[in-house]
C-alpha cells in the first residue's frame, strides 16, 4: 500500500517534470541514433585469410577501393609463400587467431569458391562478400569470352571456376551491420546510465530537502521506501526500455535474432540494478554534482569492462564483477545469436542477485538515516 | 499520563556533545516549549523524540510506549525546521502523499486535506506547485502536512518562522484548541512572545537544561524583567555575570533607538 503510494508519487513528480521526462525518454534515443551514425561509417583495414584459392582473387581483392584489405596466409604470414590449408576448422582458427574478417578457399573437386565470414563485424563482412562475388563473376565472364575465341586451348589449360560464391557465416549472419554488434551492448549501457543517474539524483534530492526525513518520521518501514522507489523507477525504466528497444529495432533496423521479450527482461533487470545502485550511492553524495562524479567511477569503467571491447587477460576477469558485463552477455546472446532463456538464465540470475544485494544494502543504509 | 517523557537522554556527534542528560516530562494535552540559543540542541532533541535520531543513552516514552515504535510514529506529527516538501508537486499532492503514508485514504483523506488547508489559509493556492510558493506559504504547508493525520502528539521545530502575525495568531489559537482536545505539543522557538503561550518551557544551552517551568517562573529565576531578557540572561549565563550582560543589552537597545 505504502509502496504503491510512493511509486505513484514518483510518477506524479515525473509527470510534472517535463524536462526530466524528456531527458529520460528522448535522450537515450538521441544517443543511440548518434552512435548508430558514427558506427555505421567504417573504413579501417580488414584482414582476409587466403586458403587454397587462385591468386587472381587476391590480386583483384587488393585492387578494390570499396574496402581496404590485408591478405594473409592461414598461419598469419604472407599469403603467396606458404603452404595453404582448406579445412574449415583451420580457416576458422586462422580467423580467430588473426582477428580476420573473412577466409577464402576453393574446393578442388568442383572449383567452387567458399567464403567464411565473421559476421560479428557485419558491415565489413557484407562488403567482402559483395566484392568477392563481383570478382568471380567478372572472371567468369572473361573466361567465357576466351573460351569463345580459342576453344581447344582453354579447355585444357584454363581452370573453369564456378562463378557462384558459397558464403558461410562463422559468426552472426548476413543481415546485420556493424551497429548490431555494438547495438546490443549499447542498449544496456544507455538504460543503465540514465536510470542510475535519475534514481540517484532523485533520492539524493529527497535526502537533501528533508523529505526523506519526513518520510522516515512517518510509520513507513524502511523496506517499503526502497521497494516503493524501485517500483516507481522500474515502471519508468520499462517505458524507457520499450522506447529504446523499439527505436533500435524499427528505426535503426537492429536485427533481434531472439525474443524481444527477453530483451525487455534483461533491460528491466539492468534498470533495477542501476536504480538500486544509484540510490545506494546517493547516500555517499552531498550534492547533485557529487552524484555526477560517479559517472566516471561507476558507469564508464563498466562500459569498458562489459565485454563490448576485447580485453586482455586480467581485465576480462574484472569484467565479471560489473553488472553490465552480464547485461551485455545476455543481450548479445539474444540479439545476435538468437539464444533463449535456457542459455541466459545465469546472467539473469546474476543481475537479479546484484539487485537484491543493492536493495538489502539500501534498507540497511536507511537505518543510519532513521536511527533505528 | 505523560504525553512525552524524556529520561536522561544524551547524544553526541563524534566528539561534539549535543545533548547531555536531558530529562523532561510533558503531560498529555499540554504545550511544551523548548527555547535556547542557536546550536543548543533543540533540533537534536526533537529529532530523537521523532525517532529520526538514536540517543546514545537514556530513553524516550511517548504515550507510555518506549521508542522506537512504528505505532507511535503513526500518532506523531512532525514539522521539520526547514519546510520539507516536493517542489514539483502541488500543495494538495504533497498533503495527499503524506496523508497516505499515515494510512489516510478516500473521503477521510479529502476531508483532512480541506481541513488543514483552511487552517493554514492556503485554500486558494492548494492546487499550484509548491515551487511557486513563498517562504511563508511553504512553512504553512509544512505545518499542514504535520497535522494531516490528526496526530495525538505534535512536534514542531520553529513552526511559525516566516508566517505573518495574523496567521500566526490563528495557528496558535488552533494549537491551543488541539491541546484542549488532548494533543501533546512539543514546540521549539526563538520568538519569546510565542514562548509565553506555552504551558511550560525548558531553557536549553550547550545541550543542557538550564531551567524549566512556565515563562513567569523562568523570568523570576533569571531575575529579569521580561521573557526576552530572561532568554538573554540564560543564554549568556556562566560566561559573564548576567546583570552586567543585561545592562549591556539595555544599552544596545537604547543605542538602536
Ligand atoms: N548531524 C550532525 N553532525 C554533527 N553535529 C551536529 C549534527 N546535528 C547537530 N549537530 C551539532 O549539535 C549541536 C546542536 O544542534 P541543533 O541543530 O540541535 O541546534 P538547535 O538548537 O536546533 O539550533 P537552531 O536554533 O539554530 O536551530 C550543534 O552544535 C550542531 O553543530
Ligand atoms: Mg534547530
Amino acid at each position: 500500500m505504502k509502496i504503491r503510494t510512493l511509486a505513484l508519487r514518483i510518477f506524479t513528480q515525473l509527470r510534472h517534470d517535463r524536462r526530466t521526462m524528456a531527458l529520460v525518454l528522448l535522450a537515450p534515443i538521441l544517443v543511440l541514433g548518434l552512435l548508430y551514425l558514427v558506427l555505421s561509417a567504417n573504413d579501417s583495414t580488414s584482414t582476409i585469410v587466403l586458403g587454397k584459392a587462385p591468386s587472381f582473387i587476391a590480386r583483384e581483392l587488393k585492387k578494390q577501393d570499396d574496402i581496404k584489405l590485408k591478405i594473409i596466409a592461414p598461419d598469419g604470414g604472407s599469403w603467396n609463400k606458404h603452404e595453404q590449408t582448406t579445412s574449415k576448422a583451420a580457416l576458422k582458427k586462422a580467423i580467430d587467431d588473426n582477428s580476420a574478417a573473412a577466409a577464402l578457399t576453393m574446393r578442388k573437386k568442383d572449383m567452387k569458391v567458399k567464403l567464411y565470414l565473421d559476421g560479428s563485424d557485419a558491415g565489413t563482412a557484407a562488403k567482402i562478400s559483395a566484392v568477392t562475388g563481383k570478382i568471380l563473376q567478372e572472371k567468369a565472364a572473361k573466361s567465357q569470352k576466351q573460351l569463345m575465341r580459342q576453344l581447344p586451348v582453354s579447355l585444357q589449360t584454363q581452370p573453369r571456376i564456378d562463378p557462384s560464391l558459397d558464403v558461410v557465416y562463422i559468426y552472426g549472419n548476413e543481415s546485420g551491420d556493424i551497429f548490431d554488434n555494438y547495438g546490443a551492448a549499447l542498449i544496456g549501457i544507455i538504460v543503465f546510465f540514465f536510470v542510475f543517474l535519475l534514481a540517484g539524483i532523485n533520492f539524493l534530492t529527497e535526502r537533501i530537502s528533508g523529505t526523506l526525513e519526513k518520510m522516515l518520521a512517518s510509520p513507513i518501514r524502511r523496506y517499503e521506501i526502497v521497494f516503493g522507489y524501485t517500483l516507481g523507477f522500474s515502471i519508468l525504466a520499462l517505458v524507457q526500455t520499450a522506447l529504446v528497444t523499439l527505436f533500435a529495432i524499427y528505426v535503426i533496423g537492429l536485427k533481434v535474432a531472439g525474443s524481444i521479450w527477453l530483451v525487455f527482461l534483461i533491460n528491466l533487470l539492468t534498470a533495477i540494478c542501476a536504480l538500486t545502485l544509484g540510490i545506494l550511492l546517493s547516500s555517499l553524495a552531498n550534492s547533485e554534482f557529487q552524484m555526477m562524479q560517479f559517472i566516471p567511477v561507476i558507469v564508464i569503467p563498466q562500459v569498458f569492462l562489459c565485454g563490448m571491447f576485447r580485453l586482455s587477460g586480467g581485465w576480462d576477469i574484472a569484467g565479471h564483477l560489473v553488472p553490465l558485463y552480464y547485461t551485455n552477455n545476455a543481450l548479445q546472446d539474444v540479439i545476435l545469436r538468437g539464444r533463449g532463456l535456457s542459455d541466459i538464465w545465469m546472467e539473469v540470475l546474476v543481475l537479479l542477485g546484484f539487485s537484491i544485494i543493492f536493495i538489502a544494502a539500501n534498507i540497511t543504509t536507511l537505518r543510519k538515516e532513521r536511527g533505528w | 499520563m505523560n504525553g512525552i517523557s524524556i529520561q536522561n537522554v544524551s547524544k553526541s556527534f563524534g566528539k561534539k556533545q549535543a545533548l547531555s542528560d536531558i530529562s523532561l516530562r510533558i503531560p498529555a494535552g499540554s504545550i511544551f516549549g523548548l527555547i535556547g540559543p542557536s546550536g543548543c540542541g533543540k533540533t537534536t532533541l526533537v529529532k530523537i523524540v521523532c525517532g529520526l535520531l538514536k540517543q546514545n543513552s537514556g530513553q524516550i516514552e511517548i504515550l507510555g510506549t518506549e521508542l522506537p515504535s512504528l505505532s507511535i510514529a503513526e500518532k506523531t506529527g512532525y514539522m521539520a525546521q526547514s519546510a520539507a516538501l516536493y517542489p514539483n508537486l502541488t500543495g494538495r499532492e504533497n498533503l495527499s502523499f503524506f496523508g497516505r503514508l499515515y494510512g489516510l485514504t478516500g473521503n477521510e483523506l479529502r476531508d483532512r486535506i480541506s481541513y488543514v488547508t483552511s487552517l493554514v489559509g492556503l485554500e486558494d493556492d492548494i492546487d499550484i506547485r509548491t515551487e511557486n510558493y513563498s517562504g511563508g506559504m511553504n512553512q504553512r504547508l509544512s505545518l499542514a502536512t504535520a497535522l494531516i493525520h490528526d496526530p495525538a502528539v505534535l512536534i514542531l521545530d520553529e513552526p511559525t518562522v516566516g508566517i505573518d502575525p495574523v496567521l500566526r495568531h490563528e495557528i496558535w489559537d488552533e494549537l491551543h484548541d488541539l491541546a484542549k482536545k488532548g494533543v501533546t505539543i512539543l514546540i521549539t522557538t526563538h520568538v519569546m512572545d510565542e514562548a509565553e503561550k506555552c504551558d511550560s518551557l525548558a531553557m536549553l544551552r550547550d545541550g543542557k537544561v538550564l531551567a524549566t517551568g512556565s515563562s513567569e517562573t523562568l523570568i523570576r529565576k533569571a531575575g529579569a524583567k521580561d521573557s526576552e531578557q530572561a532568554f538573554i540572561a540564560f543564554g549568556t549565563q556562566l560566561s559573564k555575570p548576567h546583570s552586567e550582560d543585561l545592562a549591556e543589552h539595555n544599552k544596545q537597545k537604547g543605542e538602536l533607538k
